[in-house]
């Protein structure tokens, strides 16, 4: 698989992962595994699943600025880390299925 | 064997990531995964927008929303337009919805876990879900019945989108599918919050303790004004009353039971103000009604603001969520509002009981029973025996029981009544209506573009007879021997509201046009004038006086009513306890005492509760701790900590009266204003609005960022412009009328239950201020549900 196939099937995949993470929870881990098998190592691989987490994160959280709603959103305090608990830690345990392979 | 590290890793991976993901699926923690995961958790929804096109089953309908979140549903039929309210209601206030249906069927616990049980196990034994049942029984098949039962439809359209406020992804927890039944559970349960009172009880309790002498002085069951709402009388029937003088009765009762019902019943704080001037005093020569219900005020509101026109009618204002109908409003002919009237509808009795069976007049009868299992999250569940007589269901604690006799227990009409109203476009018809207001006691004032006004008190208050006589209710009665009975009541079933059992609604207290009225939950007319027993007692008459005070002042000037005045009586903080007590403190209190600076402050104040007075600050710290010193161990002793006597009552108490103990009046008024200037020197607060504000409106579930920002207002429990902090109560929805034009109204805090939205609180700064928004009835904003289009 040549670099360009990679960044094409990781861009692929994230699209695919991002519309399932929409749908439900269990579409981060879906979403983060299936990047996490274009790792050439396990080590790359969490590295993919986790930073699709993050990507996760960040798109919550843009959503919710360009809604208007970030304000409110910090004032949930503690309660306002767990969507980003949720994504990396979703991101993890799906980058952690390119090591079962 | 190179394999078998690889082999290891990878099990153990499979282990972790399998593992993980079961536990997310199949623990507790789905609930919070489904709830808060980014993207597709339910608690941000709330975060996208909402609008959309959907069918509808009813029939065509759009609602739009308002710069204020306030949704005008415009439709063909009512069934559509009341779909479209269910869905919109929902959409808002779903866990507001679910909370109380929850509080009133006893299910709190299988949510929220043991905290609740004690409730839970009230509410199962009076058993108002099967009086919800009755009057949804007596209302199906009905026109009404379909109107309701549509707005049920809609409700459960918006639960089966799955799209659940945060709450419930809090609590792990999704709604159940709404029912008729739960929509009448609303109206049993505002009722009871109005008319639930156990003070025959507390009072007995007392007596049995202490003497009658002592109780009578702590809880008369009149206050000694000149401010009846009916102060010339009611139009009919006038009369001296023709039962004899009602008895303050002893009775063996456990404190701990009186003690704990003291927690279901109306909270200190619910009442209100209304008041309708004729256009014969108005600058418009047209009549002016303004109108503010106290009940809790909380997050989000207990009122729901909603506009609905269709071919037939066009009315806007307030209803309780769960409720399809506008219960506060105005349509183009007419506007109406509420007060509530503390007539006594409840009653209690005792039996000869062998355990098993209870003695009925000449024989035995056995309770009514029932078993329910009451759910406990996180704990064990329990069983509740129910238990009824013929008069309605039995509470009980440490074996001392009675048996409750409520209206609300039958199948009340007033929910027809209600919906009747929208239709309404003349005063009689708006009366006619009022007849099938069964419940809560209300006193209903009523404006119109004919230039009609009138007060009515609305409800069926029952005669109580004991061998075919009318006693007073305010009395614990021997059920074995029938005492107390009401003719035609049949709880759980529907009782004949207009025989000989209930003041006919003819004789309820009313006038017609008057010149101007006030309610302010006084007096509402004066025993002499009256020929039926009617309320136990009434609330401290202070708003009521400063009510007719205002109004007898400008009516007798040269100018006339207009809707400013009516803004600035709503916005009025004088309160008039200052003119009883703080010359009290200067008379008793020597020239030499430290306090006197103090002393001054106060002499020198208007005795208005406005935020930036530091006199008023003192005050409030002042009549608190008062209240407490005077009777805080007196009543603890009796097993009634929290049952204090009214301001008024404290106010008049003789020097000499018992209840001083071993100490004199003046120095418990030196401790008091001691411990109020102390509490001024340690606490950072320096004038009223540091510390009367709305940061003490708060959400039930009882996390921060759901409860409102802190915002200094004014107002007393005692002013007209009313905020009780404590227990939080006051204006629950300052509304003004004419047909002159003028219609406009606020809420306390915003009208969507959405934390998300714009409307959260978008009213709460304006409420604080004493400002207003328009109430008008032309369709407004922009399209966020279209209903009957393409799905």
């Amino acid at each position: 698989m040549t670099q360009f196939d990679r960044i094409v099937a990781a861009t692929l995949l994230i699209i695919a992962g991002v519309g399932m993470a929409s749908a439900h929870w269990l579409g981060i881990i879906f979403g983060a595994a299936l990047l996490a098998q274009l790792g050439r190592s396990v080590r790359e691989g969490v590295l993919l699943g986790v930073g699709f987490g993050i990507l996760i994160a960040v798109t919550f959280v843009g959503q919710v600025v360009i809604n208007g709603h970030f304000d409110r959103l910090l004032a949930m305090d503690i309660l306002a880390l767990l969507p980003i608990v949720i994504a990396v830690g979703g991101g993890l345990i799906g980058g952690l299925t390119r090591g079962v392979r | 064997m190179s394999n078998d590290p690889d082999r290891t890793r990878r099990g153990l991976l499979a282990a972790i990531v399998g593992g993980v993901t079961a536990g997310g699926v199949l623990s507790p923690i789905r609930s919070y995964l489904d709830g808060f995961a980014p993207l597709s958790g339910g608690v941000w929804d709330e975060t996208q927008s909402d609008r959309r096109t959907l069918q509808g089953p009813h029939g065509a309908a759009t609602v739009r929303t308002d710069g204020y979140g306030v949704p005008h549903i415009s439709a063909d039929s009512e069934a559509a337009a009341y779909y479209a309210t269910g869905y919109v209601q929902a959409a808002d206030r779903l866990f507001q919805l679910d909370l109380q249906r929850r509080q009133m069927r006893g299910q709190l616990s299988e949510v929220v876990g043991p905290d609740t049980v004690s409730s839970d196990e009230f509410y199962l034994k009076m058993c108002f879900d099967d009086a919800a049942s009755a009057t949804w029984n007596a209302l199906e098949g009905t026109r009404v019945g379909e109107l309701i039962q549509a707005y049920v439809d809609g409700v459960n359209a918006r639960i089966s989108e799955g799209k659940l406020p945060p709450e419930f992804g809090l609590l792990g927890f999704e709604p159940r599918p709404w029912t008729p039944a739960d929509t009448l559970l609303m109206e049993k349960q505002i009722s009871w919050t109005l008319t639930g009172s156990f003070r025959t009880l507390r009072k007995a309790l007392v007596a049995e303790t202490l003497g009658t002498a002592a109780a009578d002085e702590l809880y008369p069951d009149r206050l000694d004004h000149d401010a009846p709402i009916l102060r010339n009388g009611t139009d009919r029937p006038a009369g001296a009353q023709s039962i004899g003088a009602s008895k303050t009765n002893t009775h063996q009762l456990d404190a701990a039971l009186v003690n704990r019902l003291s927690e279901f019943e109306s909270p200190p704080g619910i009442g209100s103000n209304s008041w309708i001037v004729s256009g014969e005093h108005t600058e418009s020569g047209e009549p002016i009604l303004a109108n503010d219900p106290h009940l809790l005020l909380q997050a989000p509101p207990i009122w729901y603001e909603q506009h609905i026109e269709t071919g037939d009618i066009n009315v806007r204002g307030v209803t309780f969520p769960g409720v399809p109908f506008v219960i506060i409003g105005a349509t183009e002919t007419a506007s109406w509002g509420f007060t509530n009237a503390g007539a006594d509808v409840i009653d209690f009795y005792t039996y000869e009981s062998d355990g098993d069976e209870y003695r009925y007049r000449d024989g035995w009868r056995s309770y009514e029973t029932e078993e329910r299992r009451l759910r406990v999250a996180g704990a064990t569940d329990r069983t509740v025996t129910r238990r009824r007589t013929v008069h309605g269901p039995i509470i009980e604690e440490h074996g001392s029981e009675v048996a409750v006799a409520w209206t609300g227990f039958g199948a009340t009409r007033t929910t027809e009544a209600i919906h009747e109203y929208t239709h309404s476009d003349e005063m009689d018809s708006f009366l006619q209506a009022t007849s099938k207001f069964d419940l809560p006691t209300q006193c209903l004032v009523y404006a119109d573009t004919d230039g009609n006004t009138f007060h009515y008190v609305t409800g069926r208050v029952p005669i109580r007879q004991t061998d075919g006589e009318p006693v007073a209710g305010n009395q614990i009665f021997d059920g074995s021997a029938g005492e107390g009975e009401w003719d035609g009541y049949r709880p759980f079933d529907r009782p004949n509201w207009d025989g000989s059992g209930f003041i006919p609604f003819e004789e309820m207290p009313h006038v017609i046009n008057p010149e101007a009225i006030g309610t302010a939950n006084q007096r509402i007319i004066d025993d002499s004038e009256y020929p039926y027993y009617f309320a136990e007692s009434y609330s401290a008459p202070y708003r009521g006086i400063r009510l007719y005070e205002m109004l007898d002042e400008r009516i007798d000037s040269d100018q006339p009513v207009t809707p400013a005045f009516m803004r600035e009586m709503h916005r009025d903080t004088v309160d008039l306890r200052v003119q009883q007590f703080v010359p009290m403190l200067s008379t008793t209190i020597s020239e030499e005492s430290p306090l006197r600076e103090h002393i001054t402050l106060l002499e020198n104040w208007d005795g208005r509760m406005d935020r930036a007075e530091e006199a008023a600050l003192l005050f409030d710290y002042f009549i608190r701790s008062y209240r407490e010193l005077l009777f805080s161990e007196q009543l603890a002793e009796i097993g009634l900590p929290e049952s204090y006597p009214t301001d008024w009552v404290i106010a008049g108490l003789d020097p000499e009266s018992e209840w001083f103990d071993d100490r004199s009046r003046a120095e418990l008024l030196e401790a008091a204003l001691q411990t109020a200037v102390d509490r001024l020197t340690s606490e950072s607060a320096a004038v009223y609005g540091d510390v009367n504000t709305t940061g003490e409106m708060t959400h039930p579930f009882g996390l921060s960022f759901l409860n409102y920002p802190s915002y200094p207002t004014d107002g007393s429990p005692a002013t007209l412009m009313n905020y009780r902090r404590t227990g939080v109560a006051g204006s629950s929805w300052r509304m003004i009328w004419s047909p002159d034009g003028t219609a406009e109204a606020i809420a306390p805090g915003g009208n969507s239950g959405r934390y998300f939205s714009a409307h959260y609180h978008d009213q709460l700064k304006q409420w604080a201020d004493g400002e207003y928004k328009p109430l008008s009835l032309t369709q407004d904003g922009d399209v966020r549900f279209q209903f009957g289009g393409e799905q």
